[in-house]
């Protein structure tokens, strides 16, 4: 039997309320609505008038844990995300313009990364960037590396051109300007499993920041220069593969969902580091050789919330749990709070630390060596709220090859 | 209570509510008596269309004539349960383009502005219409909810000295020497009988004032006349749209408030089932294969429920085969008519012309009594729609509460400000869908007559929404419980009739998600809470 | 991906037959469309009102001896208590929890220190605790009952500075904010102390303690001297959701995998047999053995167009019922019983054919109706247990 939706997909919901139980930013912040009532409910009434738009959606975090949660699927935070783009009159400032242009800001920062660095890290200028930006000050930069990826891999061009079969890499602004050292990891698993990474033609921020920040055109531009480069990889035959779940979360669901771009004709193509690897491992005759010598390692892996909307998280527990020198333990599924520049607004930076605390009395007490997850932005935030240092699967296991 | 009025009017819809109304601005002491809640005929039995009379000027120029009359009136004194969302008529490739032109001449000649439109314009004007259409004319409809409508009218007639009785039935008119001099009642809540009476008796009955018109030993040739109507999930449309042809069965899509209206089917029914009446599944099928005509998204849009009223059609009194029929308003004084003095009935007409059937009623039972005061219900706004429409617009400014402060005024216009929103216990909602706060519930037992949950809904939307009633029921029943002051016992069949009441409508068009809907409905109320069982048995 | 076995659903049935399955040394995978039906739950556990032996030839209980179902119900209890739920009642003999309208309505077991009708009857005299501005719990209809009863019971409220702030959220204030407020040390203690000062020795909450920490209610009998029992509220049920919490916990430590937020969009038949599931995330999987968990029509397991009923995943077939409703909810509701038709082994049928890798268990299956025949948790987890012992066994 065909399957009934209704096409405005919040007709779907049953006000079941599931969705309340599990919003981070609900729990800890009464500010905010709720994903029941930001989403479904006043969506229906948003059609009778614009004033109903309530600004503290402004407060949603976009992890999309609602959508999880939900068993009737309502794409709720794709209903809350598209009404802020569309009813939101409050427009972005400075502090929105320099979180989200991650490009820009990077690109000028990995030039003099080391005074960035040491001028971020000093208090008195993090209490200036607070009050000329509002950016709290207890929030810790991530530090930006000296040179970018792209500029390394430029003297690698020839060497991975050699491998007989190649993927093209989406390594995002993270591994571009502050975690090169990612972005090598992946160039030496995948060399390892015989394919020669190369980048894109043009690649630009996946938007993300921008869109959650009230940058939509700016978004829509990137996101149609991404698609092209991505097509070009398409019809070179290339998968195009991010380290980035977030990014690839982006690239795959958000520009169709939210700046309504089209993209069916390379989503398919698009794919997660994690995902790419293991089918590699377990549907071909590829396989890995591991250090025996490498030092045995306790990990604790946290799902990203956009990791869990893709529902991909599978994919890093069943890779890592391949690693021989790996003890893993799985983490409760939760938000960090960080949501990517969320986190980093003064007016958030309480909701963000309250909704990540749970996790981070969970890290402390699994006793682990390593906490491990596919999202950048979850890295610096538990590396600023607790002892441990973050690694990227990725990261771990290509530390554990021989 | 004083038992010798002017006047009695039997019956609750909106027409009785006018009558109630002219006769107490006009000094005149009115009593009403309805046996259920105001406005539960076909008063809150139809698509809430603002007729701009286009719909009948081809064939009824006197009806097109009053309703454009009636809808200007309206937008000004009922602006807060009106919206000028403007409408349209569609022409579709199998209906041609030459009934437009008759269409628009027509309209014209009846002073309703009608202007044809291209299609890519109607497309933009409304979206979701069909984009087959190959012409459209734009015309000033509109949509009136029905209940608030009422509700404003009887408030205003009480504020004028009027006595509302509702959960009243009447018994027997009571008749002395060929005259109609009161009324013998029971209050159907506690049982109690009561007699009142009146110089002048009216009739606003609508379909049942054929009985009520058998007491005094009248006969009014009445037909019953179904009408069926879907209601959708949310606001599919934001115009009315209508099918420019001859009026057929389920050509027109109304936008009320949060939803959408699909109506009507059209047949004869049976006495008997007037009060009584369900959706039949031919009904549906046709209702939304002439409605995905109109608008093809309704094939992909969740049906809340399904209704139906009964139109009063009357025959003419020179026809005795009851064939032909009127639409237009039908004024009896059946001391002329039939040598009963002191009876007036008043029917057929349709929401659209409430008013100015009060006015006539009025104005013949001034006339009666000797009375010389002009109506001024044309001109006299209704409570809550004296500010102008603009709070609607205005009204909570983005704040966490907007929803609920806008839905509020919506629905009361500046009466809303009588709401409690003083403290968090207030602003708690109890409908999320339809945002109804424990205030709203209170305001509504206190102000607008409200004596259980269903009166409760006409009054506030509270279980109108999506989930009609299976989040908020249980809430709603124990804030009213105390509102109101009714017995745990009382409060819990109310809730049982509430909910079930609910699921009646659902039930005609359960598949898809309305039945996923009633199954949670089901599972709650039968299964969590076994309401079922009211007594606990050893 | 590859498992032994993939369940497809997330509720009460996927959760009991997945860690049957994993502790019977299966590598289970649980792909689960969102949470489940646990949310709206009361939090007590019905098997059967009436006879077994009545019941019609298709109802699932029919395909059970009575011994296997007298073990099943046992094992059930089992698998509660691993999962560190605990419960009172018996299989052999039924008792009936309080609803929140103040009903009583018959089950075999409850989550210990909710209000069972057999204990209220014990109690003297009882406080009923509401909470300020919770819309959601009706200690009004609740006293009725227990006066009826003939217990003494005082009606008194309180409110703490943290459901203070709670309260300004006109939408959020349910149970699981004020469950999530009960959590914290301070309010634990301040709840203790209101709790201390009423006059009787039992007290009666809404359903709402121990959201995230287990120690919640000990902490409140002890600080306080009170013996406190609670009452279900309305959705979302607290007990539900730590019940579905702790059943997961318990898969998961077995070694199962879940996968959240999957929607199984279509299955693989060949020569009746199911080769693979492929996911809304575009996950395939493989198996040896599949599950159908998927739940009735609000979970998603059948769908409904205005003519016929059908299975969302596989079209497997299904009862079918000219007269789908009745128009008066509190009656016998004919779709109530609408569901999946399976042998005797709960293998489901495509066109009259025995999938044989495609059992169903849970609330997807036909022939019953839940809620009149109180059976609906009793027909989850026995169905559940009942299939995980065909596919150890195969």
């Amino acid at each position: 039997m065909e399957k009934q939706y209704s096409q405005n997909n919040f007709e779907q919901c049953t006000k079941c309320t599931v969705c309340t139980v599990y919003c981070p930013v609900a729990a800890v912040n009464p500010l905010y609505a709720g994903p029941k009532q930001a989403g479904p409910d006043s969506e229906r009434l948003r059609m009778k008038g614009a004033e109903y738009y309530d600004q503290n959606l402004s407060l949603c975090l976009n992890c999309k844990r609602c959508e999880v949660a939900c068993p009737s699927d309502v794409r709720i935070g794709d209903i809350i995300q598209s009404a802020r783009i569309k009813y939101s009159t409050k427009k972005p400032g400075l502090r929105e313009f320099t979180l989200a242009n991650t490009d820009l800001v990077g690109s000028v920062a990995t030039l003099v990364s080391p005074v960035v660095n040491a001028t971020l890290g000093l208090k008195p200028v993090r209490h200036i960037v607070e009050g000329v930006m509002n950016i709290d000050h207890r929030r810790i930069f991530p530090k930006y590396a000296f040179g970018t990826f792209e500029g390394r891999m430029k003297k690698r061009r020839k060497e991975q051109a050699a491998f007989s079969k190649q993927v093209a890499y989406f390594h995002g602004c993270y591994v571009n300007y502050n975690n090169p050292p990612l972005g090598e990891a992946f160039v030496k698993v995948l060399n390892a499993l015989g394919y020669g990474v190369q980048l894109l033609d043009k690649e630009k921020c996946c938007g993300v920041a921008l869109i959650s920040n009230g940058f939509v055109n700016q978004a829509k531009k990137q996101a149609q220069v991404n698609l092209k480069s991505i097509r070009e990889a398409q019809n070179k035959g290339l998968k195009v593969v991010a380290t980035s779940s977030t990014c690839t979360f982006t690239l795959r669901d958000e520009y169709k969902h939210l700046l309504e771009i089209e993209n069916d004709d390379v989503r398919d193509n698009i794919d997660l580091a994690v995902r790419f690897i293991y089918n590699l491992l377990t549907d071909g005759d590829v396989k890995l050789n591991f250090n025996p010598d490498a030092p045995r390692i306790k990990v604790a892996y946290h799902s990203a919330c956009h990791m869990e909307r893709m529902g991909w998280t599978c994919y890093s527990i069943e890779l890592l749990k391949l690693i021989p020198s790996v003890e893993l333990v799985c983490l409760e599924s939760q938000c960090c709070g960080i949501a990517g520049t969320y986190g980093f607004k003064k007016e958030n930076y309480e909701t963000s630390q309250a909704i990540g605390d749970k996790l981070f009395k969970a890290i402390e007490e699994s006793g682990c060596d390593y906490v491990s997850t596919d999202c950048e932005t979850c890295k610096w935030q538990i590396e600023m709220s607790t002892t441990k240092k973050v690694l990227h699967p990725i990261e771990i296991l290509a530390n554990s090859l021989s | 209570m004083i038992n010798e009025y002017d006047v009695i009017i039997i019956g609750g819809g909106a027409t009785g509510a006018g009558v109630a109304r002219d006769c107490a601005l006009r000094g005149i002491k009115a009593l009403l008596i309805e046996r259920h809640d105001i406005a539960t005929g076909a008063t809150g039995r139809n698509h809430g269309l603002l007729h701009s009379g286009a719909r009948y000027a081809v064939n009824d120029r006197e009806s097109a004539e009053e309703c454009i009359r009636e809808n200007m009136i309206l937008r000004r004194v009922a602006s807060h349960c009106v919206e000028d969302t403007g409408g349209i008529f569609i022409s579709l490739p199998e209906d041609g383009l030459d009934f437009q032109k008759k269409f628009i001449d027509s309209c014209h000649a009846a002073g309703i502005s009608a202007e044809a439109i291209d299609p890519k314009e109607a497309l933009i004007i409304e979206p979701s219409a069909n984009p087959k259409l190959i012409g459209a004319v734009k015309v000033p409809d509109g949509s009136v909810d029905p209940f608030r409508l009422t509700a404003a009218n009887i408030l205003d007639a009480k504020l004028h000295g009027a006595h509302v009785l509702t959960y009243h039935r009447v018994d027997e008119l009571v008749q002395q020497s060929g005259r109609v001099v009161g009324v013998k009642v029971t209050d159907t809540v506690s049982g109690e009988k009561k007699e009142f009476r009146a110089t002048i008796t009216v009739n606003a009955c609508g379909i049942w004032g054929r009985d009520i018109a058998a007491q005094a030993g009248v006969k009014i040739n009445m037909l019953p006349a179904k009408g069926s109507l879907l209601v959708f999930g949310h606001r599919v449309n934001n115009v009315v749209i209508n099918r420019c042809r001859k009026p057929a069965d389920a050509d027109i899509l109304v936008p009320g408030d949060s939803i959408t209206v699909i109506g009507t089917t059209s047949t004869k029914v049976p006495f008997d089932e007037c009060d009584n009446m369900y959706v039949t599944r031919d009904e549906v099928d046709l209702l939304l294969r002439e409605g995905s005509m109109l608008c093809p998204a309704l094939n992909h849009t969740r049906i809340l429920r399904a209704y139906a009223g009964v139109r009063p059609l009357v025959a003419s009194d020179d026809d005795p085969s009851g064939r032909s029929v009127s639409r237009g308003i039908v004024l009896l004084d059946h001391a002329t008519r039939d040598g009963v003095e002191g009876f007036i009935t008043i029917t057929g007409g349709k929401l659209m012309t409430y008013r100015l059937m009060a006015e006539w009623t009025t104005d013949l039972i001034c006339k009666k009594l000797g009375i010389d005061k002009p109506c001024q219900t044309a001109e006299k706004m209704l409570p809550g729609s004296s500010e102008s429409k603009s709070c609607k617009r205005t009204a909570g400014g983005g704040s966490q509460w907007s929803c609920s402060a806008s839905s509020a005024t919506w629905r009361h216009g500046d009466n809303a400000s009588k709401i409690d929103s003083s403290t968090a216990a207030k602003r708690a909602l109890v409908c999320e869908c339809e945002q109804v706060t424990v205030g709203e519930v209170e305001y509504a037992v206190k102000e607008l007559g409200v004596n259980n949950l269903i009166d409760l809904r006409r009054r506030t939307r509270m279980g109108m929404g999506t989930c009609q009633g299976s989040l908020c029921a249980a809430r709603a029943a124990s804030v009213m419980a105390k509102a109101h002051g009714c017995t745990v016992e009382g409060a819990k069949s109310d809730l049982k009739r509430f909910v079930s009441e609910r699921w009646k409508g659902m039930s005609a068009v359960a598949w898809g998600d309305t039945l996923r809907e009633g199954e949670l409905l089901c599972w709650l109320y039968d299964g969590v809470c076994d309401l079922s069982n009211d007594k606990i048995t050893e | 991906m590859r498992y032994d076995t993939v369940i497809i659903g997330g509720g009460l049935s996927a959760l009991v037959c997945g860690i049957e399955l994993a502790r019977g040394g299966k590598k289970v995978a649980l792909v689960a469309k969102g949470h489940s039906t646990l949310h709206f739950w009361s939090g007590s556990f019905s098997l059967l009102n009436g006879d077994k032996s009545s019941l019609a030839e298709d109802h699932p209980y029919s395909k059970v001896d009575d011994a296997q179902f007298l073990e099943d119900a046992y094992t059930a209890i089992e698998i509660l208590s691993v999962a560190g739920i605990s419960t009172v009642g018996s299989v052999d003999e039924s008792h009936r929890y309080i609803t929140p309208t103040g009903g009583a309505k018959s089950c075999f077991a409850t989550i210990e220190g909710m209000l069972t009708l057999e204990e209220a009857k014990t109690f003297k005299s009882v406080t009923l605790l509401g909470i300020e501005g919770f819309l959601d719990f009706y200690p009004d209809f609740i006293a009725q009952t227990l006066k009826d009863l003939g217990v003494e019971t005082t009606l008194d409220h309180f409110s703490l500075p943290e459901t203070v702030i709670r309260r300004a959220n006109p939408t959020e204030m349910r149970s699981v904010a004020v469950a999530r407020a009960l959590d914290k040390e301070e309010n634990i203690r301040a709840l203790a102390s209101i709790i201390s000062r009423c006059t009787t020795e039992t007290v009666i909450l809404p359903a709402v303690l121990g959201f995230e920490r287990s120690d919640v209610w000990e902490r409140l009998e002890t600080l306080s001297g009170k013996i406190i029992r609670t009452v279900a509220t309305m959705p979302p049920s607290v007990e539900g959701i730590k019940t579905e919490r702790a059943l997961r916990r318990v898969f998961t430590n077995f070694g199962g995998t879940i996968l959240s937020g999957h929607t199984v969009e279509c299955g693989n038949i060949v020569d009746n047999c199911v080769q693979s599931i492929t996911t809304s995330k575009c996950v395939t999987l493989t198996a040896d053995n599949f599950v159908l968990a998927t739940g009735s029509f609000i979970g998603g397991g059948l769908t409904s167009d205005r003519d016929c009923v059908g299975e969302s995943i596989f079209g497997v077939d299904t009862l079918q019922n000219t007269e789908r409703v009745s128009r008066e909810l509190f009656e016998q509701q004919p779709f109530m019983g609408l569901g999946v038709v399976t042998d005797n082994d709960f293998r489901t049928l495509l066109s009259g054919e025995v999938v044989d890798n495609l059992y169903a268990c849970g609330a997807v299956l036909g022939g019953f109706n839940p809620v009149k025949e109180g059976s609906g948790a009793g027909v989850s987890m026995i169905t559940a247990i009942e299939v995980a012992k065909r596919i150890l066994n195969r």
